[in-house]
């Protein structure tokens, strides 16, 4: 805990301070989705990733939530981070390749946030992408939406 | 399938009615170490066998269930990797066991001979079950196999399968990376239970370990529930339970195995 702490001390040093407005955030962020259910918004060429309420519900209560560390790499497919909740650690993918350069530490001490606000408060990590094109492959809102309720017959 | 994993509630009707088969193979003592790299090695293959949209219809084996025993082991769960303590884990591993940090969900429990462990590997989307019904399913499972026994086993406020409010018979950890299983339970057969007196099991002080063949004063050994866990994981989950080597495709997976076992150990 106290190393991961430090560590991410360390790191946030050098992260760009690039808070917009929140409502202004929102304005202009594209959202895209996976089929295991991961969300990105992306501004900027920031991407914001978490999971969507869809799956905070099928994981039931989330007592520990693991998050990377700012400063890494990470490539699209490769693991950022995991949600645990009981007795079950679901590790969360990234949906696009890039440097991470924010990861949510208010999840290490409530990571009921997952629960709560899942697509708000209960982001992940915050990645820089390399490469615009990833996300056209992914789910817009509409699709992620009929891949939620259709898919009996897949 | 997913309309199912999306309501709250888990499917419940058990036994479900029988839809295909699961395959099964016991593998007998395994290393700590090799066994996790066996799993990560067939989540990476069933991974596989999901992007592979061409050959649907073939007859790979695709979802296994491993039966495997342990040599003594120690293992903490995922909250704690990268932070157990050096002296912790030097005690422990003083008293003659191995110890490991795993990626599975739970905190820190014990394996050991005499004490079943099973492995399944399987994509929860195909049993219409979210991650939340899957461990629930696995408790059940292991409380047919204790009704089996003429143990009333039950879950609690706090998880594993326990045959009163005190005493814990079987413990569950597991892993999903894009809805495909690793990890799983270990049911205490006649495992020597003053190993749980090391660590407190699951975090919960004030708890204790308890066995089959505690509970029935007889020796109830692994081989003797194997058959018993088999059939109540079939009838949870709803799947004919086949020996893989009596599978279509079950001898080159078990070959695979067992060269995989052969050569590797954890990296």
């Amino acid at each position: 805990m106290s190393l991961r702490t430090f560590t991410s001390r360390f790191v946030r040093a050098y992260t760009p301070a690039r808070v917009a407005p929140f409502q202004f955030t929102r304005a202009l962020a594209t959202k895209r989705y996976t089929k295991e259910h991961e969300w990105i918004s992306v501004e900027d060429n920031v991407g914001t990733i978490g999971i969507t309420d869809y799956a905070q519900k099928s994981l039931g209560d989330v007592v520990f939530v693991e998050i990377p560390s700012p400063g890494q790499a990470i490539q699209k497919g490769e693991q950022l981070g995991a949600v645990e909740s009981v007795k079950a650690a679901s590790d969360i993918f990234s949906p696009v390749s890039g440097d991470i350069i924010e990861a949510n530490e208010a999840l290490d001490s409530e990571p009921g946030l997952i629960n709560s606000s899942p697509e708000e408060n209960g982001w992940l990590a915050k990645v820089q992408m390399n490469e615009s094109s990833e996300l056209e492959g992914l789910l817009n809102e509409e699709q992620y939406k009929t891949h939620c309720e259709s898919a009996e017959d897949h | 399938m997913l309309r199912r994993a999306l309501s709250t509630a888990c499917p419940s009707s058990i036994p479900r009615a029988i839809n295909g088969t699961l395959p099964y193979l016991k593998l007998g003592t395994v290393p700590y170490g090799k066994a996790l790299a066996l799993q990560r090695h067939l989540v990476q293959r069933r991974h596989e066998l999901n992007n592979d949209t061409t050959s649907s219809t073939d007859s790979s084996i695709r979802d296994i269930l491993l039966l495997v025993e342990h040599p003594p082991t120690f293992t903490a769960g995922r909250r704690f990797k990268g932070r157990s303590e050096l002296e912790e884990e030097t005690r422990l591993k003083q008293l003659g066991a191995e110890y490991y940090e795993t990626l599975r969900g739970g905190q820190i429990t014990f394996h050991g001979p005499g004490q079943l462990v099973s492995y399944p590997i399987l994509d929860i989307r195909d049993y219409q079950l979210n991650v939340r019904c899957y461990v629930s399913y696995l408790e059940k499972a292991v409380i047919e196999t204790c009704r089996r026994y003429g143990i009333s086993a039950k879950t609690t406020e706090n998880t594993g399968v326990w045959v009163d409010d005190n005493h814990k018979i079987a413990a569950l950890g597991v892993q999903l990376q894009r809805y495909v299983s690793s990890h799983g339970l270990a049911i205490n057969c006649d495992v020597d239970l003053s190993w749980f007196d090391q660590i407190v099991p699951c975090g919960l002080a004030d708890k204790r370990t308890t066995s089959l063949s505690d509970q029935l004063k007889r020796k109830v050994t692994v081989d003797d529930v194997i058959p018993e866990f088999v059939d109540s994981f079939g009838v949870t989950f709803g799947r004919k339970m086949v020996d893989a080597n009596e599978m279509q495709g079950g001898q080159l997976l078990e070959e695979e195995i067992h060269d995989f076992l052969a050569k590797n150990e954890h990296s």
